[in-house]
């Protein structure tokens, strides 16, 4: 086991590296940034300290240096838009982006674990079609549009839910189920095939043989076992999700990460996109890791390859 | 007479199974994104302030010739749904066919000649999967401004390592399978076994893996035409008619909403219905993905 | 069949079938065809025959644990006098397991990987006999001990696939004791296992039929189970029974050809899961041939044989053979046929 975190260590270093190399080479695309990391009408003076404090009159090589020693003590530059130091803004934010992905993943689970049992369990056509047709809807339709026709339907129409905000649970149903509706589908699927798998399995015979109410044979015995890909896909999963929350916050103006992109982007405020697509990065590597090394605990076979 | 019916049957055989409805809707916006010019009653671009913010036809202030109402340029909701379709369709086929290019080149490269290139390209790909696809977008589109090319250049960067990924798997096993042994002995150049026996293998899977994607290269494009980050105004997307449509929804202009997120969704859900029938095509042992 | 005591089980004329498509047609398969049989309580019986002969799925007939393309077509299976065809889901659920309990042939898939040993024994005891908290944790330890399974205590809180095979296999015989049944079907319980834990796992259930008086009914194609432990054998073969009669007499004097075959087979080999040394291929169920489903293969078969299914004839009131050969009409008209 410990040489197998070991290795996966070893192995996300090398990805954190490659990944500041890509964001660092992504920012210096168009040339000189730093026209960008400094306000529209600066001065050459004020250009120039900037050019120091960045190296970005170094080589290139040089230059990704500083990037990485800079980042490495937290320093992204200045919120062009509001003065203060990018890195704090986006701390601030982190927050609420975890309670919206926190909240988007269970819905997302609990909707889609749920239609696959549904639809290998039941025995009624339209109970399966209702099951495939939902999970249609949530793959194809937009995430950022189901949030405007439930804000049409919710807020607007019935006024039963809030527009936007961040504080109880009313301002939080909207959004999560909106994020979570697209990732549902895929453990749905996930669910119902590993289900179907794993009820032909010999245990599952036994189960049964052994006068065991068929809930209890396909809650806890097949679904168990069938719940270990679906921990897999959900793994994954977090690093689209993080990416399709941008959409969601922007139309609820959740205070999040996604909503601080959306308004840098806006206003050009280059320094604190870069240090938000960096940061989510590094921390996604990180969080892949950890999925790894929680994956081989969960399932005691893999410990011992 | 005999060439008809063999062409029939030659379709018939083809087509076998194919999901009706979504063909037909597909057919449709493929139709209206081609021949626009000709469907559209009006300039989808330029509209007449005097008639802005018109209801559909359906409701009281609406009128026959804006059937699906205006927006607050006065523009033709209909008009602009359907150069819309234009738009995502060009953008999502031209970055599914870049990123498909770009993927299967490495992937197979990784996969053929191994050893350390191969592990290089898998660190690689997996850093590129770690960076969250909307924020780099994003960040890209800041760099290098918005633009219909950028956009396009820009998904095609992203979404390259699931092609990657796929092929390379499959150039391993087809590495080690006797006709490329032979080919080998028989003297072949390496580039000319994976032009003619490693690429047409892959082919299957590369085209699996463009059918699932071409769903999600639409919804992401919207996503970030929808954010400003994406196919800038005033072209007619159907992402930037649901961001200038947005401020609508609490003075009662649904027609604003509606109209571009059902195109967005029946296109995507018709690619999704089709490429699952198309993949079971291809792999009868696959199970639907639906 | 002139039991002495009354039976356990009976069985009347069973079919089970199987839905199978094959390419695009969708054929019917009769796994179980029209069998009949009867177990004395407290005996120990043996269920013969080659793979794919039926005697599993007369087995899970019997529980009602069919897969999804099987279904029972008619018959009746009496238990304690009792017809379980008629009983419905929840009654079901209690006869299995309080009064009829099973033993699958693979201990590794048959018990779930991802719950400790403790767990899926006691499952049973929580389920059917509403045992809770001590006085489930100790009867899982006496059950343990009952298998001759040491230390409990530590081993209960084990994984699947951190025993042994003969342990598991013994944690499996645990399972399907801990109601006490009154009927204890054994589906090839040694195949999986090690030569030489075969006969310490046919030991410890004989022991345990000795304590507990339970009824066993082996499924087995290895005659050196049948010689050690059965007093009775039912042969089967493509689906139906071809013979029945106490152990010795299978032995010493086989009537049907077929038996006579597998013992010729088995002689010296004891185990009879390698194909075909008898002659021809094992029947395609899908497919059978007309009349007596093993006359292809058999050597002494007469005209009659292709023609008509053979009757079930008594030859001494606790044997019967399926076949011509015995049908003292036949073998007059046949004479020129005979041996």
């Amino acid at each position: 086991m410990k040489r197998y975190i070991i290795r996966r260590l070893l192995l996300g270093v090398i990805v954190v590296w490659i990944v500041s190399v890509l964001i660092f080479l992504a920012t210096r695309a168009s040339g000189d940034p730093v026209l960008m990391m400094a306000d529209p009408g600066a001065s050459e003076e004020e250009l120039d300290v900037i050019r120091n404090r960045y190296g970005l009159n170094l080589p290139l090589p040089m230059q990704y240096v500083v990037f990485i020693v800079n980042s490495l003590k937290g320093d992204f530059g200045q919120s062009l838009f509001q003065g203060t130091d990018a890195s704090q803004l986006i701390l601030e934010r982190i927050p609420a982006t975890i309670e919206l992905l926190l909240a988007a993943k269970l819905i997302s689970l609990a909707i889609g674990i749920t239609g696959g049992v549904l639809a290998v369990a039941s025995r009624r056509k339209w109970i399966k079609n209702a099951v495939r047709m939902f999970s249609l809807l949530g793959l194809s339709m937009p995430n950022f549009w189901i949030a405007l026709l439930g804000m049409l339907l919710f807020s607007v129409l019935l006024g039963i839910l809030p527009t936007s905000g961040r504080g109880e649970i009313q301002h939080l149903i909207m959004p999560a189920f909106a994020l979570g509706w697209y990732f549902s589908a895929g453990y749905t699927r996930i669910t119902y095939s590993a289900l179907l798998e794993v009820l032909n399995q010999e245990y599952i015979k036994l189960a049964r043989i052994k006068g065991l109410p068929e809930w209890l044979v396909i809650g806890k015995h097949a679904l168990k076992n069938a719940m270990i890909p679906v921990i897999t896909l959900a793994g994954m999963n977090v690093v689209i999700m993080i990416s399709a929350a941008v959409p969601i916050e922007t139309v609820f103006a959740w205070p999040g990460l996604g909503y601080l992109l959306y308004t840098s982007a806006g206003n050009r405020d280059f320094n604190v996109v870069q240090g938000v697509v960096l940061i989510i990065s590094i921390f996604m590597v990180l969080l892949n890791l950890l999925v790894d090394i929680l994956y081989a605990y969960l399932d005691p076979r893999i410990r011992y390859d | 007479m005999k060439m008809i019916v063999n062409m029939r049957r030659i379709l018939q055989r083809y087509f076998r199974g194919i999901p009706k409805i979504p063909a037909a809707i597909l057919v449709m916006l493929f139709w209206a994104a081609i021949f626009a010019d000709f469907l559209a009653p009006h300039n989808p671009e330029v509209g007449d302030p005097r008639e802005r913010l018109l209801p559909t036809v359906f409701e009281t202030g609406g009128m026959l010739k804006y059937p699906l109402g205006t927006d607050t340029m006065g523009r033709d909701v209909l008009s602009r749904v359907i150069f819309g379709a234009r738009v995502s369709l060009l953008v999502a086929f031209s970055a599914v066919f870049l990123s498909a290019c770009i993927g299967t080149l490495v992937g197979i490269c990784a996969g053929f000649f191994g050893g350390w290139i191969d592990q290089i390209v898998m660190r690689f790909t997996d850093a590129w999967l770690s960076i969250p696809t909307i924020m780099f977008a994003t960040l890209l589109a800041v760099v290098l401004g918005p633009s219909v090319a950028n956009i396009i250049i820009i998904m095609g960067l992203i979404y390259w390592t699931r092609y990657a990924r796929v092929t390379r798997g499959e150039a391993l096993s087809l590495k080690s399978r006797e006709f490329v042994h032979l080919a080998t002995i028989a003297g072949s150049t390496k580039l000319r076994i994976i032009r003619k026996h490693i690429l047409p293998n892959v082919m299957n899977s590369v085209i699996t893996l463009a059918s699932l994607q071409i769903g999600v290269v639409i919804v992401v494009e919207a996503s970030l035409t929808f954010l400003g980050v994406g196919v800038p105004p005033p072209k007619p997307a159907w992402g930037l008619m649901l961001s200038e449509g947005r401020a609508g929804l609490f003075t009662g202009q649904w027609w604003l909403i509606v109209f571009p997120g059902l195109a967005i969704a029946l296109l995507v859900m018709s690619f999704n219905l089709l490429g699952d029938w198309l993949r079971r095509r291809l792999d009868p042992h696959q199970q639907s993905l639906l | 069949m002139g039991m002495q005591a009354k039976p356990i089980l009976e069985v009347e004329n069973l079919t089970t079938y199987f839905s199978v498509f094959d390419g695009f047609e969708k054929k019917t398969v009769k796994a179980v065809d029209g069998v009949s049989l009867a177990v004395t309580a407290g005996d120990t019986v043996a269920i013969i025959g080659e793979s794919g002969c039926g005697k599993s799925t007369l087995a899970l007939s019997i529980l009602r644990v069919l897969p999804e393309t099987a279904s029972i077509l008619s018959g009746k299976i009496l238990f304690d006098g009792e017809d379980l065809l008629q009983k419905d889901r929840t009654q079901m659920s209690k006869i299995r397991a309080e009064k009829i309990a099973m033993i699958l042939q693979d201990p590794m898939m048959s018990l779930n990987p991802v719950f400790t040993i403790g767990n899926q024994i006691g499952e049973t005891l929580y389920y059917h006999l509403g045992l809770r908290n001590r006085t489930l944790k100790n009867r899982i330890k006496e059950l343990l001990l009952d298998v001759k399974i040491p230390e409990p205590e530590s081993r209960m809180k084990q994984y699947p696939h951190e025993m042994s095979g003969g342990m598991r296999q013994r944690i499996v015989g645990a399972i399907a004791l801990s109601c006490n049944p009154k009927l204890i079907m054994a589906d090839e319980p040694t195949t999986n296992l090690d030569v030489t834990i075969q006969l310490q796992y046919l030991n410890l259930l004989r022991d345990l039929q000795k304590k507990t008086g339970v009824t066993l009914l082996f499924i087995t194609h290895d005659l050196g189970i049948v010689a050690e432990m059965c007093k009775r054998v039912i042969v089967m073969y493509a689906g139906k029974v071809v013979e029945r009669a106490p152990v010795m007499n299978i032995y010493d004097d086989p009537a049907h050809p077929y038996t006579r075959a597998l013992l010729d087979a088995a002689f010296g080999l004891q185990d009879l899961s390698k194909r075909s040394p008898i002659k021809g291929e094992p029947p395609d169920l899908s497919n059978l041939p007309p009349g007596c489903h093993y006359h292809p293969r058999c050597e002494r078969h007469m005209g009659i044989c292709s023609q008509e299914e053979p009757p079930e004839i008594a030859l001494s009131p606790d044997r019967t053979v399926k076949c011509w050969l015995f049908d003292p009409e036949t073998r007059k008209s046949e004479l020129v046929d005979d041996f």
